[in-house]
């Protein structure tokens, strides 16, 4: 049994009596401990997918299962990290967090969550900026807070849904590796769904890529390199060049679909 | 060339400032010059208006103010001045429309008394009608602009009824209920009332929708998304929209107590028209602004406290 099992969602939109379609016949399943990246170019309904993942969205057709059971809304055993604007913005940094742990755990002291929470801000880099409200902390911290509330509410899966998408590149892959290293310590606790449009962090994170286009899962790719993972060792490898150029490849094939079978110049 | 221009245009900048911190202390002088002079008219007290002139001065000096202090206060000063020129140094041929400043300022201290009591009376109406509006248009809208169902009902009925001036049912109101406080805490309430109701309405539906699917995902029960993410998200918008709400009540209060009060703030200035004392009209007009403006001030305080993530 996987831990996460989509079986043949479809999701429609009524929008002022015309149907749009954006989720047809998609199937794939997660395993325990797996990390899945979903990747394709935008509009080809990755998002959606998280959505529906997360229990925001329900699909008009087709079942969503996690441990074999079918689910609807959202739930403990899931935590979400978006790509931006998720931190309430009346909350400081610790509160945030403490916030979330609330939520999922009723019977903790104050001061436990208090403690767990100041960890969990401590793990993701953060330490002294406790106190601080959203709007005093940059970008790349504020995902730091988002991600260390998600973690810190210790959810089963992870679903991240382009986390890193409004980063610069210096703080993306500064985020990248403290998301491996943070995995790491989890071992094979956490089951992670990753949204992306980047193929270098796709491969750098992955067990498998899942390549989306059209509304479903085109293609599958299984990233064969072993953890723990370092970009360095990993961007040097020839394998590396060979799953980069398969993805875009993919890319490009979709792009070329979609105009009309003439060439694209990029 | 073109340093030098730049050079003539920053001296000249530089020197229309410094003229400008000291424009408002000249005035204060001749003011006080003017004050002292001989007057056509029967003054009864100059000491009051001394002091609120003084301490406005003394206020000046005192903090270093910036520039647009400087400017407010030479334009206050100039009115002053042209006030105390006009009914009491060239004749004056009306004291009783054209009041001087002396005797105006030297009301707060004759009725000191029947000023402070109306200054209680108005803030008591004023306060019942402004919280209990607040309290009901806060959780109201919320809750209705949460529930769908609630609001495509109840808005288009508040869109209605909003819009009618609270005053025009003054009369009816005091007719109506059994007491006059009770009128006009009715009547205030209604002026604050639709427009809290509304806004919190407007504000709750125009929530982020990824600051509330970020909610969703914390597995939030109602009652926290009510108290610990719609509440927080529409109080600095509200506070925001405080002084305008107060400026309306306080519209709506002076109405109301022209009609049927024995005391208030709009029922002093009402009173002395009657008998064509504008001297105390005057005084009662300078008084409300002074009131609203503390009132106003009271807020923005509150504010800084409360919203602090900003």
């Amino acid at each position: 049994m996987s831990k996460i099992e989509v079986q043949d969602i479809s999701l429609d939109y009524e929008d002022k009596g015309s149907t749009y379609t954006a989720l047809e016949n998609l199937d794939f399943s997660v395993e325990q401990g797996e990390f899945v990246s979903l990747i394709g170019s935008s509009g080809c309904g990755k998002s959606t997918t998280l959505s529906i993942l997360s229990g925001l969205k329900s699909p008009t057709k087709g079942d969503f299962l996690i441990d074999g059971k079918k689910s609807v809304g959202p739930g403990k055993n899931r935590g979400v990290v978006f790509q931006h604007y998720s931190l309430f913005p009346w909350m400081t940094a610790v509160q945030n967090v403490s916030f979330g742990i609330e939520q999922v755990e009723k019977d903790l002291t104050k001061k436990e969550n208090w403690q767990r929470s100041v960890n969990y801000l401590e793990k993701v880099g953060l330490k002294g900026f406790e106190n601080k409200y959203p709007y005093q902390l940059s970008g790349g911290m504020q995902q730091r807070v988002a991600i260390a509330r998600t973690l810190a509410m210790q959810p089963e899966i992870l679903l991240m849904d382009e986390p890193f998408g409004a980063i610069d590149a210096k703080n993306r892959v500064l985020l990248q590796d403290l998301l491996l290293e943070l995995l790491q310590k989890e071992g094979d606790a956490k089951t992670i769904v990753f949204v992306t449009h980047d193929v270098d962090e796709a491969i750098l994170l992955s067990d498998r890529v899942l390549f989306m286009a059209n509304k479903h899962i085109d293609e599958e790719i299984p990233i064969p390199f072993l953890r723990p993972r370092r970009r360095e060792e990993i961007f040097r490898t020839p394998q590396y060049g060979q799953l980069r150029q398969q993805i875009m490849g993919r890319f490009y094939s979709v792009i070329r679909e979609n105009i009309g079978g003439e060439e694209v110049v990029l | 060339m073109r340093e030098v221009a730049l050079q003539n245009q920053l001296a000249w900048e530089n020197a229309v400032t410094r003229i400008a911190r000291i424009v408002p202390h000249l005035l204060f002088l001749f003011l006080l010059v003017l004050i002292f002079q001989p007057s056509l008219v029967d003054i009864k007290n100059p000491w009051i208006f001394l002091g609120v002139v003084g301490s406005v001065e003394f206020a000046l000096l005192w903090k270093r103010q910036s520039a647009a202090a400087h400017d407010i206060v030479t334009f206050v000063f100039l009115v002053l001045l042209f006030w105390e020129f006009v009914t009491t140094k060239i004749p004056n041929p009306n004291t009783m429309l054209y009041p001087v400043p002396e005797n105006v300022f030297a009301v707060y201290y004759t009725d000191w008394h029947k000023i402070l009591t109306g200054i209680g009376s108005s803030l008591y109406l004023l306060g019942m009608g402004f919280v209990t509006a607040l309290v009901f248009g806060f959780v109201g809208g919320m809750i209705t602009g949460w529930n769908r169902r609630l609001r495509e009902a109840l808005f288009p009925i508040a869109k209605v009824i909003s819009p009618i001036p609270p005053i025009i049912y003054t009369p009816y109101a005091v007719a109506l209920l059994p007491s006059f406080e009770l009128a006009s805490i009715f009547v205030i309430f209604s002026s604050i009332f639709w427009q809290v109701y509304i806004s919190v309405i407007l504000s709750v539906t125009s929530i982020d929708r990824k600051l509330l699917d970020s909610a969703r995902t914390l597995n939030m029960k109602p009652r926290a998304m009510l108290f610990h993410i719609l509440f927080p998200y529409c109080l600095p918008k509200l506070m925001k929209s405080l002084p305008i709400s107060i400026a309306n009540a306080f519209m709506v209060l002076t109405a109301a107590e022209m009609i049927g009060a024995t005391a208030g703030l709009g029922w002093f200035v009402k009173y002395y028209s009657d008998f064509s004392d504008y001297t105390r009209v005057i005084a009662g007009i300078i008084l409300i602004g002074v009131v609203v403006s503390l009132i106003n001030l009271l807020i923005a305080a509150l504010e800084r406290r409360i919203v602090r993530w900003r």
